[in-house]
């Protein structure tokens, strides 16, 4: 393996390691689902609540008022339902995730030459399969040893 | 061989042609739907994606098959995306986990060509980046290291599919490219603060305090240098480079950065969907340019720090 990406891994390892040493503490996430959880919930939250102080008292318009308060109600309610669906939907997705994973792994050790000749066509698709297969199987791996952990801790 | 000034004014008209339009559609849009009601999110993104995309069709003469298909794929990511941030969030992870098992499947089987193959699998590989979600307990969810953990896991993703595909760092461009490494890193740097500090006027991040300083230095660092990496090998080193071998050269910058801005849905502004597909076009012209991703990944990570180390330093 050449330095960059050895120095790849290596910084991610070293940044898995530092994590366990910060606080938790909320911080808005960069391009993922994440950012838009804690974007929901907080920022958007909070800077929409300031254009209602704003709204109320400078502007003194109820008009512009009334508005802004339905899209705090709206914001708040949307934030708080599509957490829930969220927590849902992920446990439904550890399942299917696990189901596919378990689905290719067989897939992918059945059609090993090891095991005697294997028809093109077969061998073509665990070809393609091979990489997503072992990056998933990562996934499954840390879906199971994270429950194992909590688990374990009660 | 394209001439470079020839694909930066093509670039650079379609990006304004979109902005133009975009922004007049908008205020329209803004008129008649309240600025924080999340359907003109939906409405905006969708409008401002299928502008993008249908400006890149018009005058396409040949090869019209394979702009269909990466056309369908980004209209695909497009409804995950915004599945994702909605109440039916469990159909866009459903779509993710199709697409990552679909798109390789179809790559392998349907065609010979490795670039076209290329291109796919580092469509599958962006995707992992939302399925690497569903691994954590909800209780990781609203930590702060959340961020860390999960660029680290698509690194390590990135360099296992790499390994696997024999795939050099020449021809993801990730190497010195044919310019001074210095000028690149400075030019990337200078970018970086203008995209960064734009972008927080965009979103006006409010950054919660951590207990010490070294930790939030540290967590910005490397939650900036993974995700600078990360995204800019898969967008412009494996997506882009790929696409630039079957199109020409200013559609290649341009798709990907379009499926780059639709990454970026999840910040609940159409602005910021329109200022990440525009830093994509900026960062896809470099490292065309330079034939190196040392510029795109050093104004990434850069402006993704200034974007974190403004509210902390200035607002809080």
């Amino acid at each position: 393996m050449d330095k960059i990406r050895l120095g790849l891994i290596v910084i991610s390892i070293i940044a898995i390691i530092v994590s366990f040493f910060i606080s938790p503490a909320q911080l808005v996430g960069l391009s993922t689902i994440l950012g838009s959880t804690i974007l929901g919930s907080t920022i958007l939250g909070s800077t929409v609540l300031g254009s209602t102080v704003l709204g109320s008292t400078v502007m003194g318009s109820t008009i512009l008022g009334s508005t802004v308060l339905g899209s705090v109600t709206l914001t708040t309610v949307y934030a708080e339902t599509y957490l829930n669906t969220l927590i849902n939907a992920l446990y439904i997705a550890q399942i299917i995730i696990a189901v596919a994973t378990i689905g290719l792994l067989i897939y992918l050790e059945i059609t090993h030459q090891s095991y005697g000749n294997v028809k093109r066509k077969y061998f073509e698709i665990r070809n393609a399969l091979l990489p997503m297969g072992i990056i998933l199987a990562l996934i499954f791996f840390t879906i199971v040893t994270l429950r194992a952990i909590l688990v374990i801790t009660g | 061989m394209e001439d470079s000034s020839e694909i930066i004014r093509q670039t650079l008209t379609l990006f304004f042609l979109s902005l133009i339009f975009f922004s007049v559609y908008y205020y329209i849009l803004n008129l008649f739907i309240p600025y924080y009601y999340l359907p003109l999110h939906f409405i905006a993104t969708t409008a401002f994606t299928l502008l993008s995309l249908f400006l890149i069709l018009i005058g396409i003469k040949e090869k019209t098959k394979l702009y269909l298909l990466f056309i369908s794929i980004t209209i695909l990511i497009l409804i995950e995306e915004l599945l994702l941030i909605s109440l039916y969030v469990i159909y866009g992870l459903i779509i993710n986990i199709f697409l990552i098992i679909f798109l390789p499947l179809f790559a392998n089987l349907m065609t010979k060509d490795e670039r076209l193959r290329i291109c796919l699998e580092s469509l599958a590989l962006i995707l992992i980046s939302r399925t690497i979600l569903v691994a954590f307990p909800k209780q990781f969810l609203f930590l702060g290291y959340s961020m860390i953990i999960i660029y680290a896991f698509l690194i390590i993703a990135i360099v296992t599919y790499l390994y696997i595909r024999k795939i050099s760092n020449e021809s993801i461009r990730l190497f010195k490219g044919n310019s001074s490494l210095t000028f690149q890193i400075i030019l990337g740097l200078i970018v970086g603060i203008g995209v960064g500090t734009t972008e927080y006027f965009v979103l006006k991040l409010k950054v919660v305090i951590f207990e010490n300083l070294l930790l939030v230095f540290s967590y910005v660092v490397f939650v900036m240098i993974l995700v600078g990496f990360a995204e800019e090998i898969l967008f412009r080193g494996m997506l882009q480079t790929y696409l630039e071998k079957l199109m020409p050269k200013f559609h290649a910058i341009f798709l990907a950065s379009v499926i780059f801005g639709l990454m970026h849905i999840g910040w609940l502004n159409p602005w910021e969907v329109v200022l990440a597909y525009g830093a994509g076009l900026i960062f896809g012209l470099f490292a065309y340019y330079f034939n190196s991703l040392v510029t795109p990944i050093t104004a990434h990570f850069s402006g993704n720090i200034i974007l974190y180390l403004i509210p902390v330093f200035f607002v809080s």
